[in-house]
């Protein structure tokens, strides 16, 4: 096996045990990322979903709006698209973010607030006064449509990323971690293994010389018995350190 | 007798010229093609065929409903100074008294943009040109609405409008809308003591259109200020005082706060009684204001069924504009493919 395609360690009974571990991690983290990724892709589809129906919602009340301008022009005498156009001063609907968790994802959620009065409450007064009620409230609809529509945009988009990193990460710890550990796991066995084998064999290697040692010591002890060189008496030379009882010695 | 006589003199020309222009009007069977149109390059086509002519010919495709509008304003503005230019006195007066409405929604949008610093500028290609006046490119000295008048404003007819109900610190702190609609008031009552001084048929039928505009001004005040801030007493201020609604009426409509109050008033007047039985507030009737639209329709041709008088210049000029904001209505409706309310436009013939 190839030294790229496990971890270059010593192989050792720590090591494996080490590589254990992190394989054990790998699998949790492996699977906590799996259910993240799971959460995500349900919001993201159910949030796919409300986008098209708010598209198709908005298209229809733009159309309103878009018509009930023109209603607004035939009935009022002159242009009074120009008057509002310059006599706007500052924004009327403004809009508060707020923060939504889902699986540790944070998504900005648009609110939309009335700032001010309204400073075309006059507008039309002569002419076309109801037509023009009728224009802001549609307008009105259809900037609220609008906000929602930026709020599950936005939220697509950033959950879109974030799936897209988490199976990536997903796919990564089940193909290319994983793997790795355990064919690291593998060599550090096998390893083992071999160690002990040679172990083994060293072991029974040294018995055998120590036998034929012995073999061939007991042959000569036996050659020189039998040239009378030796008794069988012999015992050992005395050892000076055994605790023998030695008779007094009396006169 | 005098009128008979002595008409064609001075106004003979304009007075045939202005005919001729009136029957080159659209008739319900043009509407009725225009209205078939799947396009507005069909509208265009079929426009071809009418007195408009080519009007659209240099427009490049594709064509928008801002051209067309743009088109039909400058075709009008050109027959309007024409028949200024070839008029007499007192026929060169009365026209006068026309631009002056115009020139009062041109320093309405002047005041406006002044209130909110806009460069002046940008502000002069947006008004409406039959409403210019000589001292319109002379605005730019001024930052302030008060400026504005002292400079500007004073030297113009419209001066003796202001002069009588606005102050300059009123300009500054009153709501735009206000200033228009007082300002339209002066000039009504003022045009019309002018036609009376006129006299004969021209006071016979203008006084008879400019009453219905006073009293149509009153009632569509009162009703478009029901769910605003406007005062009782504000609003008064604001009640054209020509009209045959004067001064019992304009008293009752003071006092009145809801849409029953108004039908309530305009009971006691038979022809408006008939407008308002014809109308109501729900989406499938007419409202009232087209209700109104039609009924101006009809005054402004009757205007055209007698000689010899000025009113026939002013029937003209709003039959035109009616017309051009038929055309646009249906335009809208065939470019946004709306066509459910396309025949809501207001016949003339």
């Amino acid at each position: 096996m190839s030294d790229k395609d496990r971890y270059n360690v010593f192989p050792s009974r720590m090591a494996q045990s080490i590589m254990k571990g992190r394989l054990k991690g790998a699998q949790t983290g492996h699977n906590l990322l799996k259910k993240k990724a799971d959460a995500l892709t349900m919001r993201f589809r159910s949030i796919l979903k409300k986008i098209i129906d708010t598209k198709l919602l908005m298209g229809d009340v733009m159309k309103t709006a878009a018509f009930s301008l023109a209603e607004a022009k035939f009935s009022m005498s002159g242009d009074f698209t120009q008057v509002v156009i310059q006599s706007v001063s500052k924004a009327q609907i403004k809009i508060r973010t707020k923060r939504d968790n889902v699986a540790g994802v944070i998504l900005p959620s648009f609110e939309s607030f009335n700032d001010g009065g309204d400073t075309f409450e006059l507008t039309g007064l002569g002419r076309g006064g109801m037509q023009l009620q009728k224009l802001k409230r549609n307008y009105g609809e259809a900037i609220k449509i609008l906000i929602e529509l930026a709020t599950l945009q936005t939220s697509f988009v950033i959950l879109d990323d974030v799936i897209k990193i988490t199976n990536r990460r997903v796919n990564a710890i089940e193909h290319v971690i994983i793997p790795k550990i355990s064919r690291t796991i593998n060599y550090i066995v096998s390893e083992l293994d071999e160690m002990e084998r040679e172990e083994f064999y060293r072991l029974k290697k040294v018995q055998e010389k120590k036998k034929q040692a012995r073999a061939l010591q007991e042959k000569n002890r036996a050659k020189l018995l039998e040239s009378g060189v030796l008794t069988g008496n012999e015992e050992d030379a005395p050892n000076i350190l055994d605790e023998e009882h030695d008779e007094d010695i009396l006169f | 007798m005098k009128d008979d006589l002595f008409f064609n003199l001075d106004h003979g020309y304009a007075e045939g010229l202005c005919r001729g222009f009136k029957s080159g009007i659209l008739k319900a069977s043009d509407y009725h093609n225009l209205v078939q149109c799947e396009t507005l390059e069909d509208l265009r086509l079929h426009l071809q065929s009418t007195d408009y002519g080519n009007f659209l010919a240099n427009e490049a495709s594709p064509l928008t409903v801002n051209v067309i509008d743009d088109r039909l304003r400058e075709k009008l503005v050109q027959e309007f100074q024409h028949l200024r230019n070839v008029s007499y006195q007192p026929l060169s007066t009365f026209l006068d008294y026309i631009t002056y409405a115009y020139m009062i929604d041109n320093i309405v949008l002047l005041i406006t943009g002044t209130l909110h610093q806009r460069a002046i500028g940008d502000l002069l290609p947006r008004c409406h040109p039959l409403g210019s006046f000589e001292q319109l490119g002379a605005i730019t000295v001024a930052d302030t609405p008060a400026q504005l008048y002292t400079a500007v404003l004073v030297d113009t007819p419209l001066a003796p409008y202001f002069i009588d109900c606005i102050s300059e610190h009123d300009l500054d702190e009153l709501n735009v809308e206000i200033i228009r609609s007082t300002l339209y008031k002066a000039y009504l009552e003022d045009f019309y003591n002018f036609c009376k001084t006129l006299g004969g048929i021209t006071a016979e039928v203008m006084c008879e259109i400019l009453a219905f505009e006073a009293d149509r001004r009153a009632f569509m005040i009162t009703i478009n200020s029901f769910d605003t801030g406007l005062t009782q007493d504000e609003r008064a201020k604001l009640y054209p005082t020509c009209g045959h609604l004067n001064p019992d009426g304009l008293q009752e409509l003071r006092r009145t706060d809801s849409y029953d109050g108004v039908r309530d008033v305009a009971a006691r007047y038979p022809q408006y009684k008939v407008l308002f039985e014809g109308s109501g507030t729900n989406t499938g009737d007419k409202t009232i204001e087209d209700k109104f639209f039609e009924y101006e329709v009809k005054l402004n041709m009757n205007a055209f069924l007698r000689q010899f008088h000025f009113g026939i210049f002013y029937a003209y000029l709003k039959l035109k504009e009616q017309e051009n904001r038929n055309i646009i209505w249906i335009a809208e409706c065939i470019a946004q493919k709306h066509r459910t309310r396309i025949d809501n436009y207001i016949p003339i013939f």
